[in-house]
Order: C-alpha cells, then sequence, then structure tokens
C-alpha cells in the first residue's frame, strides 16, 4: 500500500507546486515574488502604523518631541538617504543587466557596501546620542528614535545578507526578491527620515 | 537603464528639497510640513513604480498603492498641523 501511494503522493505535489506557480489569483501581476509583495504590505502597514503613533505621540508632548529631535544631526540623516537611495539604483541597474545577460555584480557589491555605509553611519549617530546620555529611557521621542531607526537598522543589515545571498546565487528570480526586499527597506526609510528627523 | 538613473535623480534631488525645507530651529508651518511630507510621498511612490516596478502591474495595484501613501501622508499633515487640538482632546 505504501509503495502505491508514494507515487501519488509525488503527482499531487508536482499538481500542487504547478498550480502554486500559476494561482496566485490578484497578486500574479505583480513582478517578482507575490510573497515578497505579501511582506511589503506588511512591512508597509507596520511602520505606517508606527509613523501614526509617533505623531500623535508627539501631538500629546510638542515641547519634548521639538527639543529632542533638536539633538538629531539632519544632515546625517539626509546623507544617510541620499546614501541608501543610491545603493537601491545600484540594485534596480543591476537586475536589469543581468536580465540582459550582462555583468552585475561589481554593482551588487557595490550596493552592499552603501548598505554598509548607512550602517556605520547609524552606528556614528547612536554613538553620538548615547555619548551625550540621550538613551531609550531619555523620554518618549528617544524611546521611539531609537525603536524606529533601530527595527529599521537591522531590515539593513538582514537585507545586506539577502543581497549576498542572491549575488552568490544569482538566478534572475533570486535577483527579483532580493532587489525587492532591498527596494522595500529603501522605500521604508524615505518615510522615516523626514518623520523623525524634520516634521515639527 | 535611463529611466533608472532620472528616477534616481529625481530621489536625490527630492532629498536635498527635504533637508532644506526642515533645516534650521522652529516649527516648519503647514506649507513646510506639506512639503517635506509631498517629497517623501513622491520618493516613496518613485520607488515603488521604477526601482520595484510596479509598473508592469495591474494599474489597480498602482492605485492601491498610491492611496495608501496619499492616505498615510495626509493623516501626518492632519496630525502636525492640528496638533494643539488633538493635544487637547486626548490629554
Amino acid at each position: 500500500m505504501t509503495e502505491t501511494a508514494a507515487p501519488a503522493t509525488v503527482v499531487i505535489a508536482e499538481d500542487v507546486a504547478d498550480g502554486e506557480a500559476a494561482d496566485w489569483g490578484p497578486l500574479s501581476s505583480l513582478p517578482g515574488n507575490p510573497m515578497m509583495w505579501i511582506l511589503i504590505l506588511g512591512e508597509l502597514a507596520a511602520f505606517g502604523a508606527m509613523f501614526i503613533g509617533f505623531a500623535v505621540t508627539r501631538a500629546l508632548d510638542p515641547a519634548t518631541f521639538d527639543a529632542s529631535q533638536a539633538q538629531l544631526d539632519r544632515l546625517l540623516g539626509g546623507v544617510n538617504t541620499m546614501v541608501l537611495v543610491t545603493s537601491g539604483w545600484l540594485v534596480a541597474v543591476a537586475l536589469r543587466r543581468r536580465a540582459s545577460g550582462l555583468s552585475h555584480r561589481p554593482l551588487m557589491l557595490g550596493a552592499m557596501a552603501l548598505g554598509g555605509v548607512f550602517l556605520a553611519i547609524k552606528a556614528v549617530e547612536y554613538g553620538d546620542k548615547i555619548g551625550r546620555g540621550l538613551t531609550l529611557e531619555t523620554n518618549s521621542f528617544f524611546q521611539l528614535y531609537y525603536l524606529l531607526t533601530g527595527f529599521h537598522a537591522m531590515h539593513v543589515a538582514a537585507g545586506i545578507v539577502i543581497l549576498g545571498i542572491v549575488t552568490w546565487w544569482d538566478s534572475l528570480e533570486n535577483l527579483e526578491t532580493g532587489a525587492a526586499f532591498w527596494h522595500m527597506v529603501d522605500l521604508i526609510w524615505v518615510l522615516l527620515y523626514p518623520i523623525v528627523y524634520l516634521l515639527r | 537603464m535611463a529611466t533608472l538613473t532620472r528616477t534616481w535623480v529625481v530621489l536625490m534631488l527630492l532629498t536635498a528639497v527635504s533637508m532644506w525645507a526642515g533645516h534650521g530651529t522652529g516649527g516648519l508651518g503647514p506649507l513646510g510640513v506639506g512639503l517635506v511630507l509631498a517629497a517623501a510621498n513622491v520618493k516613496a511612490d518613485r520607488i515603488l513604480t521604477h526601482y520595484l516596478d510596479l509598473h508592469r502591474a495591474d494599474g489597480s495595484w498602482r492605485a492601491g498603492f498610491r492611496s495608501l501613501l496619499t492616505l498615510l501622508g495626509a493623516a501626518l499633515f492632519g496630525i502636525y498641523v492640528l496638533y494643539p487640538m488633538i493635544g487637547a482632546a486626548l490629554r
């Protein structure tokens, strides 16, 4: 009985695999892996809720928030935005070159290096704040500052690892999926920077 | 590739505009808040459309993401401009 069941299981598994590839419903028209788009939607919703929470918390204590925000380095935050945006551009160009059968690895390595520069600048910022006694326990602004930027920095670190993996195992689908994650990290930062560093 | 490079230039310019609009001390006022949020919204839309290739998807997806970003931007604009009333109501 076991011997007859095994081939049937294989056939069913193949059918399911074929079905999954073709049956993403409305998600099918999205470029790249649909699972990545579900992640992007989820991350946008999660960070969007945190941004609204940040703004409402500021509305309750604008004086503390504005005085605390003035301690941030707006220039470094802007430079980091440019670093991440440039890294995203390199990944997008690398993906096009891979699709055209051209060399793409130097661009991917450049994108990862810029991701490292982003984290290094973030570390400099954290070092400066902690050195001045501005920590998680200082006030609600710095709690949210470390929470939001720290959570995002974890995504950047994970993104660098993912870019490394898809640069090594560089099928077009892998590269598309890795690139989508990296652009999501970029997308979140271009919203986070003005809210945490600039708006008042 | 040219579209990607144009997108990158737009993103860099809008970042510079945000940095200029948000520099200095004191409140930004409704115009400044609106300018900074509009720049962020356009940047996010450009990343979705060109870096994430959303222009290849159904129009309903593009409209959905644009609506989500616009809703978020409008909510933040309202909270930052009306914060004295919101703070008083929540206290």
